[in-house]
């Protein structure tokens, strides 16, 4: 366990270092960041108070926040650990950790923890500029369960990162599931708008996306003042998804890895 | 003079043992092949039926054509392939069945820098590594600081991207050496390195087969081998074609290079 959390520690270390040596790149996320939030904003003054919000405290502004923020940690869950085998397969670093007696699933959580610190960078921000600009508040309760919320819905799109990585192990480009799990995501799990809004056809598609759990959890408890019981059956099919695809996912990783070594495809790119 | 002749420090047991392996690249399954490329559509045997041992103390040069199957060698040993037969043993423990134990006894040097990061420092890497390895924060640094003085590496605070080719490959066997394994696994370490580089790099091979480590080195050149090396493996075709010393080959080095480049020139049907 004390070695796992030292690699974990190692991997973190070397992608903060590299990601910190790309100064530009960084302002450009931080600036994309704070137009994503201007938008929205200017958006929510425009849009004020939809009758389909109404069971939430704030206007459309808030609703978006919260949905920029969950969807800000699944994104960079999911494309995460794909775009790590990709880059490790590009500069001929993947065989070499591959070689080394870390475990596969250390090096895929090791992998995520920049990425998290970034998500959570972005979410400091979002709550700091909803404060300053509508003066944003939540329960403090209620961001320990959101908390809890969160990482489960980060769990499913860990799941979908890892089936991504499987696919790219094999197939060395092209990342099949993010994109499409994200655009998906924000379409029908309400990320930016009610799903009220959607067809009734099409809103019977929600209930299969775990994001939708994740977002209706979070704004019950951010933005309606809901506690624990009122989330408890986001909770419980969040857990079920996590229960089902983490398994399935690392099962799948394991099986294409071991598919590499038999084709000798691993190292190649 | 042959490497032989001043490296005599070997034991009974194998640090590396490889048994009777076969490695055949098998297409993927029928249904997944539309995603997969790989270079040939059927089975490419690459190894046939491969024995050899390396022991503590030992360098063994393993030697070949392009295409031999050096490289798939290090691969099955370095647990990157599985066999189709046979086995790899590494200080005890099976690769297929042991591979973590395996690969916490293995330094691996794959086709020259493979495995720096050019952003982070030379401290930095082999840090990084030797926390990988399983290691303290303050002994990875301890240990990375050793490592660069013996190497001569003094830039340690330089960024790997502005490395000489030299300096990456003594990184990438400082890198290799950091946990200090009992077995080094170098594929063609000085391929891209000047004459004086390279036997500077040879050198070091011998200081740490000194210090009772045994090397399986991987190159095209043969001089190199010749001189570095304590025994010879020579493959062609996926099978081995010679295995012993130099001395086995001919009395001098010179007259050894001649024959090894013969050996290796030669059709398998015609093999000695």
């Amino acid at each position: 366990m004390t070695q796992a959390l030292t690699r974990i520690a190692a991997l973190t270390r070397r992608d903060l270092i590299i990601e910190l040596s790309y100064h530009f790149q960084l302002m450009l996320r931080f600036s994309t960041v704070l137009l994503a939030v201007l938008m929205f904003f200017f958006l929510g003054r425009l849009m004020g108070r939809p009758e389909e919000l109404s069971r939430y405290e704030g206007g459309y502004f808030e609703f978006a926040l919260v949905g920029l923020l969950v969807m800000g940690y699944s994104q960079a869950c999911v494309t995460a650990f794909g775009r790590s085998i990709q880059t490790a397969q590009a500069d001929g670093t993947f065989e070499i950790l591959l070689s080394t007696p870390t475990r596969l699933s250390t090096l895929m959580i090791g992998t995520l923890a920049v990425p998290m610190l970034f998500a959570t960078i972005d979410a400091v921000v979002y709550i700091a500029f909803g404060w300053a600009l509508v003066g944003f508040t939540a329960p403090l309760a209620g961001f320990a369960i959101a908390a809890m919320l969160l990482l489960l819905t980060v769990g499913t799109f860990a799941a979908i990162g890892i089936l991504s990585a499987t696919v790219i192990i094999l197939t060395k480009r092209g990342d099949p599931f993010s994109s499409l799990v994200l655009q998906l995501s924000n379409l029908l799990a309400g990320a930016v708008f009610p799903i009220a809004v959607l067809p009734e056809w099409l809103q019977n598609f929600s209930y299969v996306v775990p994001a939708f759990y994740g977002l209706r959890g979070t704004r019950e408890l951010l933005l309606a003042g809901g506690g624990v019981a009122d989330v408890a059956t986001d909770i419980l099919v969040l857990v079920g998804f996590n229960l089902v695809l983490l398994p399935a996912s690392l099962y799948a990783l394991n099986r294409a890895i071991r598919m590499a070594r038999i084709t000798g495809t691993l190292g190649n790119r | 003079m042959f490497m032989a002749d001043h490296n005599p420090r070997t034991s009974t047991t194998p640090i590396l043992a490889v048994y009777d392996v076969t490695k055949i690249y098998e297409p993927p399954p029928r249904w997944l092949r539309p995603l997969i490329r790989t270079a040939a559509s059927g089975p490419v045997p690459a190894l046939r039926g491969v024995s050899l041992s390396v022991h503590s103390g030992e360098i063994v040069g393993l030697v070949g054509p392009n295409g031999a199957g050096k490289t798939t060698l290090i691969k099955l040993i370095t647990t990157l392939l599985q066999p189709t037969a046979g086995q790899v043993s590494v200080d005890g423990y099976d690769a297929d069945r042991q591979p973590y134990h395996v690969r916490d006894r293995i330094g691996l040097v794959l086709e020259g820098d493979q495995g720096l990061y050019g952003r982070m420092t030379g401290l930095q890497n082999l840090e990084f590594y030797g926390r990988l390895a399983g290691m303290g924060r303050t002994t990875a640094r301890r240990r990375g600081t050793e490592v660069l003085a013996m190497l001569e590496l003094t830039a340690q605070d330089k960024l790997v991207f502005g490395y000489s080719a030299g300096m990456k490959m003594r990184l990438s066997i400082g890198r290799a050496i950091m946990p200090d394994p009992p077995l080094l696994v170098l594929d063609e370490p000085t391929r891209s390195l000047d004459p004086v580089a390279s036997r500077s790099t040879g050198r070091l091979f011998r200081e740490l087969a000194e210090t009772g480590r045994a090397i399986l080195l991987s190159s095209h050149r043969l001089d190199e081998v010749l001189d570095v090396c304590s025994r010879l493996i020579a493959i062609v075709d996926g099978v081995v074609r010679f295995s012993g010393t130099a001395r086995d080959l001919a009395r001098t080095p010179a007259d050894a290079a001649r024959a090894l480049s013969d050996l290796l020139e030669t059709e398998p049907s015609s093999a000695p």
